[in-house]
């Protein structure tokens, strides 16, 4: 009833579960009423219709992208780090240690870190094949950095070229330099053979070259290598026999003659070289020779040769060093088109005109000479006796007197006056083989006329003529033009008086100072009197001088007066003219001037 | 990535890649001692994107293949752990995030008015005009001037900028700090042409 007293919507009242599970509600109305049809639809429950949707079945398809990083395969190689400085202290060698030489470019050594896209690279030559192998030089750092990180002192900076050069010989173990004269061979190999030495890759190097080479290596060693160890072969039979039994020195040095001489101990057993050098390999052009022999025989795992001329006459003259390089590499009767691509990766040559923007217009170097024995003992007697003369003369002495004995000397030091022995002129000898042969020419200066006369009969096979005081003015230009046009002429034997202003040679390439002038100014006027430097390319020019000489002496005494005009006048165009004063020039014999000599016999006096 | 104390053991690594049109990518490591010297070389097998990665990494490619791929790979291939390691490109520096050894990346020499003042040279600005697009997937940057070089880090390695220079001085003494990338891609070169059976270039002065 209460239900029924409550006005708004009716109430459920009950709840009721249906066979279908649906819910029913009864609703009562608030009012009482009568039963009536509508009552009854109120009391029937709503249709309710069911659609079923079958859900599952209907799970979308997916497509799976895999973006798993695949696994990358790698490749690797290990490389030892590499021996450091296996000749780490300098050992004293026979021959003394000297200064820079006059003239050349006195920077000392500093760590230069070249630019990426000029530096030069060490690459593997063909005949390696191994990846690993090829690899280990490819990944090496530029050789500038490489020669820097191994605190190599080197007395100049080597030119780009040259260290192209150090490039090439270094991975090679059969290897042709066969740069012109004068870009600086020896000092390439030299330098290719300290850095395989330090890397461990050499222990036992055999230097052979002609019989006056031998000092000259001595020395360019001492310049730039000079903590290498070295040992000469020389002596009687049996000293020779031992010392190639040594093993002390890393680098031993032999001429061609005792290569033949001692070919059972070089060619023996046990006798093995990592490195045999053969310097003016031309030598051994000829198979069939005696020397070539010999050469071929020598056990080695490398072998280098160094020439100026690789092909003196013919084609066969390479095939001939090749059978020291690589025996049966090369036929002989090749021509050069079958030649080339065979024997392209073991030799490199440049010349002075395809190098030319790396060289300054005149190369100076100087060509340091020892005495031979009969000079030597004929120089000794000549200074002894003209000093004890000198000083006897007291009072009485004169510049004039000191002259004439440094002239006396001067000349002993060009030939010995006994026998016309001079070893300058065999050194002449050997370095103007190398012109002729590859058809260039060369003057040869000396202040005496009688030292030319000498020299024209010495060097006969050059073809020599004379350009000096005695040449009668007529002849004289007839002398240059053949010295200019025949193709035999090699040389031209010039006195520093001779010559004027306007001398047209600018074809020639190397000249020789047989001896030197007093005043480096006279040489330079004489040698550009003969050139207009540079124009024509570079030019080489040699200073001989003999060591332990006064010639020696006078170059130092110049040397130093150099060095210091050279902090005074640093910006100055042109250097004062250099001159021995009085006082340098009796310093040479270490004499008193004779004004000095009686002021110190007075002050003697005073103070007894 | 927070910076990690490294070992100093005067060993650096430079990581280059080579890109080939027909093979894909070939990635070298090559870790050279104080002198410069090489003490190993790796390289890897080519490495190529699917059309999956192209299209799913999106900018992202390049830092994933040149840093996670090839530059991971490599560095867990080799036997020693430099101090620092160098690259030549911007999207190997993707590879700071999975290692603890500093990378930095190393452009071109500065160009001769930024070697005389190298203070007025807005660095910031010098890579963007150069590497804009890949500057952009590797979030902020530090740059700065080493060895006549601009040099660029992630900023996570900011404070590590010193010790890099400290390192790395020695080494710039005697080499350019781009020259080792040379060397590797000369070696790549030559390891491919063998694993091809190619002939080899003449090497005659």
């Amino acid at each position: 009833m209460d239900d029924l007293a409550k006005p708004g919507l009716p109430r459920v009242t009950s709840w009721q579960q249906s066979p279908r599970g649906l819910r029913e509600q009864k609703l009562i109305p608030p009012v009482a009423t009568f039963a009536t049809g509508w009552q009854t639809a109120l009391h029937r429950p709503p249709p309710v219709r069911l659609t079923s949707v079958d859900w599952e079945g209907s799970v979308p398809a997916t497509v799976s992208v895999p973006i798993d990083p695949a696994r990358v395969r790698t490749m690797g190689i290990q490389f030892a780090a590499g021996c450091e400085a296996l000749v780490s202290k300098p050992v004293a060698t026979a021959v003394e240690k000297k200064p820079p030489v006059a003239g050349s470019s006195k920077s000392s050594r500093r760590r230069w870190r070249p630019r990426a896209d000029s530096a030069t690279r060490l690459r593997p030559p063909q005949d390696i094949v191994k990846l690993e192998d090829r690899l280990y030089y490819l990944l090496q750092p530029p050789l500038e950095s490489l020669l820097a990180s191994q605190s190599l002192h080197f007395p100049f900076v080597p030119f780009p070229f040259q260290y192209q050069g150090i490039a090439f010989l270094y991975p090679r173990h059969a290897a042709i330099l066969a740069d012109e004269m004068g870009l600086g061979k020896t000092m390439q190999a030299i330098t290719a053979v300290r850095m395989l030495l330090r890397a461990g890759q050499l222990r036992r190097v055999l230097l052979v070259c002609p019989k006056p080479l031998v000092t000259n290596w001595q020395r360019e060693f001492q310049l730039w290598a000079p903590e290498i160890p070295l040992a000469t072969i020389s002596g009687p039979a049996d000293r020779r026999h031992w010392q190639w039994q040594q093993r002390g020195a890393p680098v031993v040095i032999a001429n061609y003659e005792l290569l033949i001489r001692d070919a059972e101990s070089v060619a023996g057993e046990g006798n093995h070289f990592d490195l045999v050098v053969l310097d003016e390999a031309q030598r051994i052009k000829n198979h069939g020779s005696q020397t070539s022999q010999v050469a071929c025989l020598i056990s080695r795992t490398r072998s280098w040769a160094l020439t100026g001329t690789p092909v003196e006459n013919s084609l066969d003259d390479l095939a001939g060093i090749f059978e020291f390089l690589a025996p049966g590499m090369l036929p002989q009767g090749l021509n050069a088109r079958q030649m080339a691509p065979l024997v392209g990766d073991y030799i490199l040559r440049r010349t002075k005109q395809q190098v030319m923007k790396d060289l300054p217009p005149k190369l100076e170097r100087d060509a340091e000479i020892t005495l031979s024995p009969e000079q030597h003992a004929a120089y000794e007697i000549a200074e002894n006796e003209g000093v004890v003369r000198l000083n006897d003369m007291g009072q009485q002495l004169t510049i004039q007197h000191v002259f004439e004995l440094v002239l006396r000397l001067k000349q002993i030091c060009n030939f010995d006056p006994a026998t016309g022995i001079s070893s300058k002129a065999d050194r002449l000898e050997a370095d103007l083989e190398e012109v002729a042969a590859s058809g260039q020419k060369a003057i040869v200066f000396s202040q005496w006329v009688a030292t030319l006369d000498q020299l024209q009969g010495r060097l006969d096979r050059f073809g020599p003529l004379a350009y000096h005081g005695r040449i009668p003015s007529r002849h004289r230009d007839a002398v240059l033009d053949q010295f200019k046009n025949d193709p035999d002429a090699h040389v031209l034997l010039m006195s520093y008086g001779a010559g004027s202003v306007g001398l047209n040679l600018q074809f020639c390439h190397y000249v020789f100072l047989f001896d030197r002038w007093w005043n480096p100014a006279v040489e330079d006027q004489a040698i550009n009197r003969a050139h207009r430097i540079g124009v024509n390319g570079p030019v080489t020019v040699t200073r001989m001088m003999t060591v332990d000489t006064i010639e020696q002496r006078i170059d130092q005494v110049l040397e130093e007066k150099r060095q210091l005009l050279r902090q005074i006048f640093e910006h100055a165009v042109q250097m004062p003219n250099l001159k021995l004063s009085q006082e340098e020039i009796f310093g040479l014999f270490k004499l008193q001037l004779p004004g000095q000599q009686s002021s110190s016999a007075e002050s003697v006096r005073r103070s007894a | 990535m927070t910076a990690q104390p490294f070992d100093t053991d005067d060993v650096f690594g430079f990581i280059s890649v080579i890109q080939s049109a027909e093979h894909g990518l070939f990635g070298g490591y090559l870790i050279v001692n104080g002198l410069g010297r090489p003490l190993e070389f790796h390289c890897t097998a080519p490495v190529q994107a699917n059309r999956a990665q192209e299209i799913l990494y999106g900018t992202t490619l390049e830092p994933f293949l040149y840093g996670e791929q090839i530059g991971q790979t490599l560095l867990s291939a080799a036997k020693r752990s430099p101090s620092v390691v160098c690259t030549d490109l911007l999207p190997v520096l993707a590879l700071q995030s999975l290692t603890p050894v500093p990378v930095a990346w190393v452009a071109d020499r500065l160009p001769e008015e930024g070697l005389a003042a190298p203070g007025s040279v807005d660095l910031l600005k010098l890579v963007r005009e150069t590497q804009s697009p890949q500057l952009s997937t590797l979030g902020t940057v530090h740059p700065f001037v080493f060895a006549d070089h601009v040099l660029l880090v992630l900023e996570s390695m900011r404070e590590q900028q010193e010790v890099i220079c400290q390192q790395l001085l020695p080494l710039t003494e005697l080499i350019e700090l781009r020259e080792p990338f040379l060397r590797i891609q000369e070696a790549i070169e030559e390891a491919h042409r063998t694993a091809l059976g190619e002939p080899r270039h003449r090497q005659a002065g």
